[in-house]
């Protein structure tokens, strides 16, 4: 089963998508990205990050907006996925990894491919502890950040 | 020739021309007018108006471009101008143009427009773009169901420009007010509203509905205007409404859908915005944007200069008064020269900006560097303008016209003089070199840090003096990428530069005269104004430990900052003692005075045609005020620390 979970803008991954659920800003914040398209129900997608990690850049009604993590992070969007690493305990789906075949590869070692299910045990710190298939590994934060899951 | 009868009957209508950026309004302006257009500042503010004159069958129509925005809720500057102009100069015909890719926010501004006023029409440009992506616009059923004239044009080809016009010439005065209805809920609101406004005969003016509607959005101008404050908000809801009725209109009205696969501008963006290619292809434009402005431009502004040197030498000859032929030659001719030496150089800028700007690859410039530039509090936009700096500090200036936001604009503009412009190179090879010999490397990039450091702080004081240190907001459109066009390019290049010559010149002119009058009268070189006012200032700058020679050449430098170099020379020269040209100023300082010296020619006040570009861009006195004063100050305490501290090392 999929639940959606409602996370601010800022906090999607690389290629995901979600809809809008509220802006929590100021009127003419919120009167400049009304007039972009930002209003509640649209689909969002993150589609990319800066050099530096923000601004990003975000597709919503077919054209591409820069925002900063200091606006995009009063935005709520609703989404099925999340990062691993904003992942609380819990069973979750591997939905997407983005990384290239090198991180694949070690991830697929560890058994999380893809499609595939893992459990969050403990995710505090710099590091994110985690069972897959009765199998305890850790992974940091910066990877964890580029593997996409689901609840389940 | 035939008699023509003398456009007996021509009606003469105001059009403004409204639109989301980078729709293309600036290509249907050009269109619609050619180039019988006038780009000026709007009144008191950085905000550039773009105004001209269409003649079509006799009849002539004055086109006034407003601003791009993406609402009228007059909550950015854009967005108050284009909504006071509406409000207030009530032109005939307002035309939004849209964008046949993107049409869904274009109606979610004309739905505003339409709110505020009828003769309305709306263009849906850039047609042939969305031909290619696979997709058609039925006008007929757009028109039927907005209830306003539609136009489909495309700006590149050509298209519907003809038909455009004759709309404009027919459609005068039809004064149809479309509404369209929102909630049970939110209709009564507007019902209650309409009736107080109805009876507050200051208002009168006005439509209710929309000064109904705009209350419900909490509107802080409107709320002043009516003197009615809300205590609830509808703006979430009033939005949401909007953008139904538009997909209701839409899924009628425009048919096909785009194609899914390989997209032209998501396979250039992927490499322009990669997290490592995305930098060095930023670098690497940069670096030609540069070296454009800058190395292709110096021998073409050399032989501007030297055309100028023989023209005054020719013209020197036949003036028989000694002082008149110094004004002729030094002043005027001299002064003309000031200002057509920056023409090659802001002539490549603006082409160089119009590339970059048409294409669409500016925003993703600002995009990928924007991170640096916000923990100065401002955007990446600002970034290539204080490079710029590093050439020239009245390109530097003439390219924050590219930066949207009026605040980062300011601050932008008010910074750059303190990044070291290469005409003040000359003067620290001079002095580096004779007091620091082997080490005056050192020395120089001592002075390029201190540039830098000196202007991110000034970035933050003086956002923290005038804007309450609110960092600027970036919320920007990555648009489509685009041929640009030579046709428009050329009329941008044309445009800004003639601004540049017109406004910049001719304070340029009238300043090099000043400054003629300064040293020559009442006896040229030491016994001059100028040579007294570095006298007079002696006293002041005894802390620092600076002779009045050095003084007045600070003061010449004013004029141009490799001035100073000159004015050295001829002082101590003269005083030559060693044989070197400068070897008497040795005698004369110290070795920390002459760093601390170095320091204050980096750091004070701007060069007069910094001067005249900081009026003209920022459209006040206030700001070429506060720009004086406050390098001066910066100079003289920094200058002073390196002294002090110099004289403990």
């Amino acid at each position: 089963m999929v639940i959606s979970m409602v996370v601010p803008l800022s906090r999607m991954c690389e290629g995901e998508k979600g809809k809008i659920r509220k802006l929590e800003l100021p009127p003419i914040t919120r009167e400049r990205l009304c007039g972009l398209g930002f209003v509640s129900g649209e689909e969002i997608q993150l589609i990319k990050v800066a050099p530096f990690g923000d601004p990003k850049v975000y597709r919503i009604k077919g054209t591409d907006i820069t925002l900063r993590d200091d606006i995009s992070m009063w935005i709520l969007v609703e989404t099925s996925s999340i990062s691993l690493s904003y992942a609380s305990k819990g069973d979750y789906l591997v939905s997407l990894i983005n990384g290239g075949m090198g991180f694949r590869e070690r991830l697929r070692l560890l058994g999380i491919e893809e499609g595939k299910g893992l459990t969050v045990i403990g995710n505090l710190g710099r590091r994110i502890e985690i069972s897959v298939k009765g199998n305890y590994a850790t992974l940091s934060r910066g990877q964890a950040m580029r593997i996409i899951v689901r609840e389940r | 020739m035939k008699n023509q009868p003398d456009r007996i009957d021509s009606k003469e209508i105001t059009v403004a021309l409204l639109g989301n950026p980078n729709v293309g309004k600036t290509s249907i302006f050009n269109s619609l007018t050619g180039s019988r257009q006038v780009v000026a500042n709007w009144p008191g503010v950085t905000v550039e108006k773009r105004a001209g004159v269409m003649r079509h069958h006799n009849h002539t129509i004055d086109v006034v471009d407003l601003p791009g925005t993406y609402t009228l809720g007059a909550t950015s500057l854009d967005e108050k101008i284009a909504r006071d102009f509406l409000v207030n100069e009530k032109p005939g015909v307002a035309i939004v143009i849209g964008d046949a890719v993107n049409l869904e926010r274009s109606l979610y501004l004309l739905l505003q427009v339409l709110e505020l006023r009828g003769d309305v029409v709306l263009v849906v440009n850039a047609v042939d773009e969305a031909r290619k992506a696979g997709f058609e616009i039925d006008k007929n059923e757009l028109s039927k169901q907005l209830g306003i004239p539609v136009v489909v044009t495309s700006a590149v080809t050509g298209e519907g420009i003809e038909e455009l016009k004759n709309t404009l010439v027919k459609s005068t005065k039809s004064s149809s007010h479309v509404h369209y209805l929102f909630s049970d809920e939110v209709e009564a609101h507007l019902r209650d509203l309409s009736e107080r406004i109805k009876g507050n005969p200051s208002l009168a003016g006005f439509d209710e509905r929309w000064l109904s509607i705009k209350l419900l959005e909490k509107d802080n101008e409107v709320q002043k205007i009516t003197g009615i404050t809300l205590d609830y908000d509808f703006s979430v809801e009033i939005a949401e409404t909007r953008y139904k009725y538009i997909k209701r209109i839409l899924s009628t009205s425009v048919k096909g859908k785009e194609k899914i696969g390989w997209n032209f501008s998501e396979a250039i963006d992927h490499v322009m915005t990669h997290r490592f290619l995305g930098i060095l292809i930023f670098l690497a434009v940069m670096y030609i944007v540069f070296q454009l402005t800058f190395t292709i431009s110096g021998p073409l502004s050399i032989m501007i200069e030297e055309l100028l040197g023989g023209l005054g030498r020719a013209f020197g000859g036949f003036i028989g008064v000694d002082w008149l032929r110094s004004l002729v030659v030094e002043g005027i001719i001299g002064g003309v020269g000031a200002v057509l030496v920056f023409v090659p150089n802001i002539f490549i800028l603006f082409l160089a900006l119009g590339i970059l700007e048409e294409t669409g690859y500016l925003p993703r410039a600002a995009f990928v560097i924007d991170r640096l530039m916000y923990s100065m509090k401002l955007s990446g936009r600002s970034f290539m303008s204080m490079l710029l700096g590093f050439g020239c500090n009245v390109s530097s200036i003439m390219s924050t016209r590219s930066i949207s936001e009026p605040k980062e604009r300011i601050v932008t503009i008010l910074v750059s003089p303190f990044i070291s412009c290469s005409a003040k190179l000359p003067v620290y090879v001079l002095i580096a070199g004779t007091f620091f010999g082997a080490r005056a490397g050192v020395v120089i990039f001592f002075l390029y840090v201190l540039s830098i450091v000196i202007t991110v702080l000034s970035a933050l004081l003086i956002n923290k003096l005038f804007f309450k240190g609110e960092p600027s907001t970036l919320i920007m459109e990555l648009p489509r990428y685009r041929k640009p066009r030579l046709s428009s390019l050329i009329l941008y290049t044309w445009n800004k530069g003639r601004h540049f010559l017109e406004k910049a010149g001719t304070i340029i002119l009238g300043a090099s005269v000043v400054i003629w009058f300064l040293s020559y009268f009442p006896s040229e070189g030491t016994g001059s104004f100028a040579a007294m006012i570095g006298k007079s200032l002696e006293p002041l700058f005894i802390p620092l430990g600076y002779t009045w020679e050095m003084i007045t050449s600070l003061v010449f430098g004013i004029a141009a900052k490799e001035v100073i170099v000159s004015s050295l020379t001829t002082f101590f020269g003269n005083l030559s003692v060693s044989g070197s040209s400068l070897g008497a100023i040795r005698t004369l300082i110290t070795p920390e005075m002459a760093l601390s010296f170095l320091v204050f020619v980096l750091l004070y006040v701007p060069c007069m045609p910094t001067l005249a570009v900081i009026k003209n861009e920022t459209g006040s006195y206030k700001y070429v005020f506060f720009s004086v004063f406050y390098s001066l100050t910066v100079a003289y305490t920094v200058a002073l620390i390196v002294r002090v501290v110099g004289g403990f090392l």
